[in-house]
């Protein structure tokens, strides 16, 4: 077996031994040490082999539908590799700290293990059939995570809120996945990207659809798989709720890694994306309106982790910007499109999947140093805990810049890239014009946010007895910030020069578009702007009252509503399931339970009645039908093969 | 090899075999029954001396005349006031099921001397080489099911031993109670 | 004397047995006759030994695990049987009827 299949499985493997170790009460403080020897031991693998290919046959239905288990290790799927493996070993590391006192502590690295195991199927799939399997598995992994505190009703409640809501969009995922694999007689990402080249060009029959719908709509039905698990409008609802899950895990999975997975997707299918303009304009319009949207409830909300909730659906909304702004096509083959956009997108993947995964633990150590308190997420509670923490805030802080975007930190390399690829894609489609200009919106309001959340926390006076209290966390849990700090300060330049990024996601040998000197320093500015103006609000004069309350009272409660998205969901997704279920209901209960209870019913009793007499509890009657059932066996074998008739006769193989 | 002489072991030691097992499940005295089992075993060795399975023999009266058969022994010992030998014996299926029997050993054994067996030509060991190839077997390529029917064999030992013990295990004697006991203050 | 005569002998053994396991009211009657019913059986398979594989060793072998079967089954029914007159006070099979539905 080639050493690239432990890429994915390894973490498997650290899974099971985790899993058997929750078991037992004793052992079960070893379990990290395992999962995170695994994981790390995924990621040297990769690094070790950079490119490599390992296909296996899963099943073969038919004569040539071949489902196949792929490890496709080729740029794409190196950094993504890369990125999950580091930040999923960090986040375990942290966890050693941060769950040291929970119950169910081997069950939880069993569950992140197996979750990096499925992210990583999930990002060397070379066909869909695994890409979907993965998609679920990852799903199944957030929905556990999500509900690891079981017991708190708000917990379940959220699990399931993620699970139900996602399901939405993979139900889309899973059409556009059947749509295609049948359309290409195979799963796999090369025939699928030659058939939509082939019915593009008139020379290949579709089915259900015309060709015309058929180059928007699958496309499109993949996207609805992204939306959902990307947490993109209108379905982003699931997220903001899946912070009721340990920090740690929302780091990895809820800011870092799977709710990446549908820009990856996209990124990895792009190329069925670029036939039809409305497609990418549609990838477009979601992330704009997504990354508005919940950037402005970000600037509202006073629980840390939901701030830094709606922060990553506004980072994921950037994205998808990147990705619907076609930009400059550095690289056009039917197999694979790369598009200036599209490795924005992927550098913003990844410069944001160690900032953001950075803020989140930060996040989760401030609130460890608080967990006594009653609401340990509040940040109206908070203040003052940079000299307590100071670890902690400073991470926090660089954090914070490269969110906001600040030259040089991390997040200004990515973000400038995708500003450049809306500029560049602006000339062909007219939305992305618009679509630049509330990206720099967003962009300020993304600084602004930020350092609110960072001045609240770590600022001015404690405002409550516990954050007087507060102590720095133990070096298991800051060692990982000080690494993703760094990375957070210097990984976006580091790609930037050298051209590193484009090539790596391409593994073309392509210089780095320059930076837009006059967009550059015009979101420099914004940046500056937003972070000033936080400064100004939340630093300056002791806080009494939080600024942002003084908003117009109907903007206000218009955000703290979250844009009545949820009261939407409610009335008009979730109430017509209910009445549904209603229907069925009364329909069951009037119906089907009638008829069930009516004749079949009577004819059990009835026969069992009868039945019952030949249970006379005597062992010789019980017997005696079983030689009667043999005799009659054996009676009926010599009649079927007509010897009994004639002479007696069996033939027997002797010898 | 077709006169009645040659055939004469085999017949006496068949009409002893069936002979002794018909008193066996007719015979109203189940002490009876069980001593009428030695004849019936006791011929059925006969049958593989004939058969020239000089091994199962001696195997055949050590387990089932030594063993199997005391232990029935004992067991009839120890029930059979229970069952009143001036009673009918048999339930009352006795005389249908016994016409079965008789017709449908009848049609097995019709069949049986109808068909034409391929009798082998391979010559019969004799009993030390059988014996020792035997042997040799069961400890090496036949080694497991040696094993797994000397577990099953250990396991019906236990079992047997903790059904037939079930008498209720006297309860333990209740400790005496703190205020039943002379004042003892620890110091 | 060939193959035939014995397996028509083990046969009616194993009928006999039959018989006396279906029809005996004494528990214990019913394991002697059960103690028939796998002698017929272990008198077959050396039958089959003798005449058609003489050279094999499997059956021999079946034939050692079914003698071994057997102590087992009586070791073990016997307990149960014994347990039973503990517990019923007899151990005539018709009146153990608690199955009855």
């Amino acid at each position: 077996m080639p050493i690239i299949w432990l890429i994915p499985l390894a973490p498997l493997i650290g899974a099971l031994i985790a899993g058997v170790l929750a078991l037992t009460r004793k052992a079960e403080k070893v379990a990290p040490i395992f999962t995170i020897a695994a994981t790390l031991y995924s990621g040297y693998i990769a690094l070790f082999l950079h490119r490599g290919y390992a296909s296996a046959t899963w099943l073969t239905i038919g004569s040539s539908y071949r489902i196949a288990l792929d490890v496709n290790l080729d740029a794409l799927t190196f950094t993504m590799v890369c990125v999950v493996t580091l930040v999923s070993a960090l986040v375990q590391m942290y966890s050693i700290g941060y769950m040291e006192n929970e119950n169910g502590y081997a069950r939880y690295f069993a569950y992140v293990s197996i979750f990096t195991a499925s992210m990583l199927g999930l990002v060397s799939a070379d066909n869909l059939f695994q890409l979907y399997v993965c998609w679920e598995l990852v799903g199944i992994c957030s929905y556990l995570l999500i509900g690891f505190w079981w017991f708190k009703p708000s917990a379940a409640n959220a699990a399931k809120k993620a699970f139900v809501v996602t399901r939405f969009g993979d139900v889309g995922f899973l059409l556009g996945v059947l749509l295609l694999s049948s359309a290409a007689g195979s799963f796999q990402f090369t025939d699928i990207a030659h058939t939509m080249h082939a019915i593009s060009m008139g020379e290949l029959f579709t089915p259900l659809v015309s060709a015309r719908t058929f180059l928007w709509l699958a496309p499109l039905l993949l996207f609805c798989g992204a939306v959902g698990k990307s947490a993109q409008f209108p379905l982003h609802i699931w997220l903001p709720d899946a912070m009721e899950g340990p920090t740690p895990v929302s780091a990895l999975i809820h800011a870092a890694t799977m709710v990446a997975a549908g820009v990856y997707m996209v990124t990895r299918l792009f190329t069925l994306f670029a036939y039809v303009p409305v497609v990418t304009e549609t990838v477009l319009v979601i992330g704009m309106i997504t990354a508005f949207l919940s950037a402005s409830i970000a600037i509202v909300q006073n629980d840390i982790k939901k701030v830094l909730a709606y922060s990553t659906i506004s980072q994921l909304g950037y994205m998808m910007l990147g990705l619907g702004a076609m930009g400059t096509v550095i690289a056009p083959s039917v197999s694979g499109v790369y598009t200036t956009g599209q490795t924005a997108a992927m550098f913003h993947l990844t410069t944001h999947a160690m900032f953001k995964a950075l803020l989140f633990l930060t996040a989760g150590s401030v609130i460890h140093a608080l967990h006594h308190s009653s609401d340990p997420n509040d940040m109206r509670s908070m203040g003052g805990l940079m000299k307590r923490m100071p670890i902690t805030a400073w991470t926090c802080l660089a954090g914070v810049l490269a969110l906001a975007g600040l030259f040089p930190f991390s997040g200004f390399w990515s973000k400038d890239a995708i500003f450049g690829a809306l500029r560049e894609a602006s000339s062909k489609e007219p939305v992305a014009m618009f679509a630049l200009v509330v990206a720099i919106i967003v962009a300020g309001m993304t600084a602004f946010y930020s350092l609110r959340l960072w001045l609240m926390t770590f600022w001015g006076e404690p405002r409550s007895e516990h954050a007087e209290h507060a102590h720095e966390s133990p070096w298991v849990m800051t060692l990982p910030l000080v690494i993703l700090g760094f990375l957070s300060v210097f990984l976006g330049g580091y790609l930037y020069f050298g051209d590193r990024f484009a090539n790596s996601l391409t593994g073309l040998n392509m210089p780095t578009e320059p930076l837009n000197p006059a967009l550059a320093g015009i979101s420099t500015l914004v940046a500056l702007f937003g972070l000033g103006l936080a400064w100004k609000l939340y630093a300056v004069r002791r806080l009494e009252k939080d600024p942002v309350t003084s908003l117009p009272s109907s903007v206000y409660s218009f955000l703290v509503n979250l844009w009545y998205m949820d009261a939407f969901w409610n009335r008009f997704g979730a109430a017509w399931v209910v009445a549904l279920g209603g229907m069925v209901a009364w329909f069951d209960r009037n119906v089907v339970d009638r008829i069930v209870s009516g004749l079949p019913a009577w004819v059990c009793q009835q026969g069992g009645l009868a039945i019952r007499k030949t249970e006379s509890g005597q062992t010789q009657s019980y017997a005696v039908t079983v030689l009667a059932a043999v005799s009659f066996i054996i009676v009926t074998l010599l009649w079927l093969t007509k010897y009994l008739p004639g002479p007696m006769h069996i033939t027997m193989i002797t010898h | 090899m077709n006169s009645i002489d040659s055939h004469l072991p085999f017949l006496i030691m068949s009409a002893l075999t069936l002979g002794s097992a018909l008193v066996v499940v007719r015979v109203r005295n189940i002490v009876h029954a069980g001593f009428w089992l030695l004849p019936c075993f006791l011929g059925v060795a006969g049958l593989y001396a004939l058969l020239q399975a000089h091994f199962f023999v001696v195997v055949q009266v050590l387990i089932y005349v030594g063993a199997i058969l005391v232990l029935m022994l004992f067991a009839l010992m120890l029930t059979q006031d229970v069952m009143n030998p001036n009673k009918p014996q048999t339930n009352r299926m006795s005389l249908p099921i016994g016409l079965f029997c008789v017709v449908f050993a009848a049609g097995v054994a019709a069949i049986l001397t109808g068909h034409q067996w391929m009798n082998s030509r391979d010559v019969i060991l004799p009993a030390n080489v059988q014996t020792r190839q035997l042997g040799q077997a069961l400890i090496g390529e036949y080694a497991l099911p040696f094993e797994i029917a000397s577990v099953l064999l250990l396991a019906a030992l236990v079992g047997a031993i903790v059904l037939a013990k079930s008498e209720k295990e006297p309860a333990p004697l209740p400790l005496p109670s703190l205020e039943a006991l002379p004042d003892s203050k620890p110091e | 004397m060939n193959l035939s005569d014995f397996l028509v002998v083990s046969a009616l053994l194993f009928m006999i047995g039959a018989y006396g396991a279906f029809t005996r009211k004494n528990a214990i009657a019913v394991i002697l006759s059960i103690e028939l019913m796998l002698n017929a059986a272990n008198l077959n398979f050396l039958s089959f030994w003798r005449f058609l594989h003489p050279s094999s060793m499997e059956p021999q072998i079946f034939v050692l695990v079914g003698i071994t079967l057997a102590a087992a089954e009586a070791a073990v029914g016997l307990a149960v049987i014994l347990n039973i007159y503990r517990d019923f006070g007899t151990i005539n099979v018709e009146d153990i009827s608690l199955l009855k539905g």
